[in-house]
């Protein structure tokens, strides 16, 4: 038998489901959207803010759901920051520490595009905002720097899920298959 | 660093009396599930089923029947986390509440951990789960508050039958070859060490001894990292990317040329 079947499930459940679909949402759309903006036509810029406008809010919802996902949701801050020294806390070969700083990041380019596209509707009334997105130099490194992280977010926990015990993405019933099973075949 | 320390179940002397479990609840102060009441199983004499948040040690029955019911072997092996030398656990946790300790052991800081579960996942054995009482995830600690004050751990000092052994890897080892020898002389040739070779996440400091194959006991035969798949996400993610980059630019493209 396989090894990968005498691992438990890890209860991660349609709250998790839920951050795959959004977040998938958030970052395929920034992504898009970066490309749209430096590579597109002047006729796309309302597809172009709409993209940007889509992406922060589902990053909000999905850092919101994680962290209503945790067993200790008030702690969130503890894949960040260490709790006891409050030094950062990154392992960079765990994708599920890697992709909690991502998805920060993530969220603060968002955020940042966010406000440009606003302050080039001119929602908010400040004209040097509109420096944060392309053809801005700065604005042309948040967004390449966003959609790079949105794809890693997009893809860091298929890489959780996708490892050496790919019995942890399935369900429990599954997974607890391999466990002892009294009865099961005759004396050898 | 002291020296390592570490569990060596000897499985053919265990009479499955759960004593371990008993004690292992009653030091780590553990709730009981359901109220105290325990569904029956109803398949088994074995009522705990798995290792979880509020069971770090299980007694597992094997209970082998043919159909008849005329021949039957029963195995009893005490299951506890196997505080591997490299701990795919420890290797995941992104919040660091899982350590190293002094012992060489693998401990879970209940107050650092905030529940993510990714431990869960990553561990071969299935070991560890979430306690619901305190909302993190939690397994055996070896006792670590016992081995600071020089005590052996609660179940190894309730175990009857010195099927489960504390003490310094190299005297269990030790220990476990004579054990081994003693039994092969015997005319028992099947058994054999679960769990001391270093092939195996860099040696197992809770490692066992078994007449059947791993499988049989519920065990891994070839426990791996997590970290093993890392290479092979990360470069199907990037053609991911490469691909859904390509196409978008061709069907940007197009869509300035067509324009219908």
């Amino acid at each position: 038998m396989s090894s990968t079947f005498f691992t438990a499930s890890p209860h991660w459940r349609w709250l998790i489901l839920a951050y795959f679909f959004l977040g998938g949402l958030a970052a395929g759309s920034y992504f898009l959207t970066t490309l749209l903006d430096l590579f597109g036509k002047g006729r796309d810029r309302r597809l172009v803010h709409l993209g940007y406008l889509i992406a922060f809010p589902l990053v909000c919802v999905c850092g919101l759901v994680l962290t209503v996902d945790l067993g200790r949701p008030e702690r969130f801050w503890h894949m960040l920051v260490q709790s006891e020294t409050l030094r950062p806390m990154l392992k960079v070969y765990s994708p599920m520490s890697t992709g909690a700083w991502a998805l920060l990041l993530f969220g603060g380019c968002a955020f940042l595009s966010f406000v440009a596209v606003l302050a080039e509707r001119r929602r908010l009334g400040w004209p040097l905002l509109r420096q944060l997105g392309p053809p801005a130099f700065v604005g042309r490194l948040v967004t390449v720097i966003g959609a790079l992280l949105g794809f890693y977010v997009a893809g860091y926990f298929s890489a959780s899920m996708w490892r050496a015990t790919p019995g942890s993405s399935s369900p429990s019933r599954i997974a607890r298959s391999g466990r002892t099973r009294p009865f099961s075949g005759s004396p050898s | 660093m002291t020296e390592p320390m570490g569990f060596f179940t000897d499985t053919t002397v265990c009479i499955g009396c759960k004593a371990c479990e008993v004690a292992c609840k009653e030091w780590n102060q553990l709730p009981a599930a359901n109220g105290g009441v325990r569904p029956l199983s109803g398949d088994s004499y074995d009522n705990t089923r798995h290792l979880d948040g509020i069971h770090w040690r299980h007694v597992k029955f094997i209970e082998q029947f043919s159909a008849d019911r005329r021949q039957g072997r029963w195995l009893m092996m005490s299951d506890v986390c196997k505080h591997c030398v490299r701990a795919g656990c420890l290797e995941v946790c992104p919040t660091g509440a899982i350590i190293r300790t002094e012992f060489d052991t693998v401990v879970i800081q209940s107050d650092a951990c905030n529940g993510c579960r990714d431990c869960i996942g990553a561990c071969p054995f299935g070991v560890i789960d979430i306690n619901p009482v305190s909302g993190t995830a939690q397994k055996c600690t070896l006792c670590y508050d016992r081995m600071k004050v020089g005590l052996e751990p609660a179940c190894a000092k309730a175990c009857p039958t010195k099927s489960i052994n504390f003490g310094t890897i190299v005297d269990l080892k030790k220990m476990a070859q004579a054990r081994l020898g003693q039994l092969q002389h015997a005319g028992e040739s099947r058994a054999y060490l679960y769990g001391t070779d270093e092939g195996m996440l860099g040696g197992l400091n809770s490692f066992y001894l078994l007449v059947d194959k791993p499988e049989v006991y519920g065990l891994p035969p070839d426990p791996q990292l997590p970290s093993r798949n890392l290479k092979s996400s990360a470069v199907w993610s990037t053609l991911g990317a490469v691909i859904v980059t390509l196409t978008s630019l061709i069907s940007f493209r197009n869509r300035g040329r067509g324009d219908v």
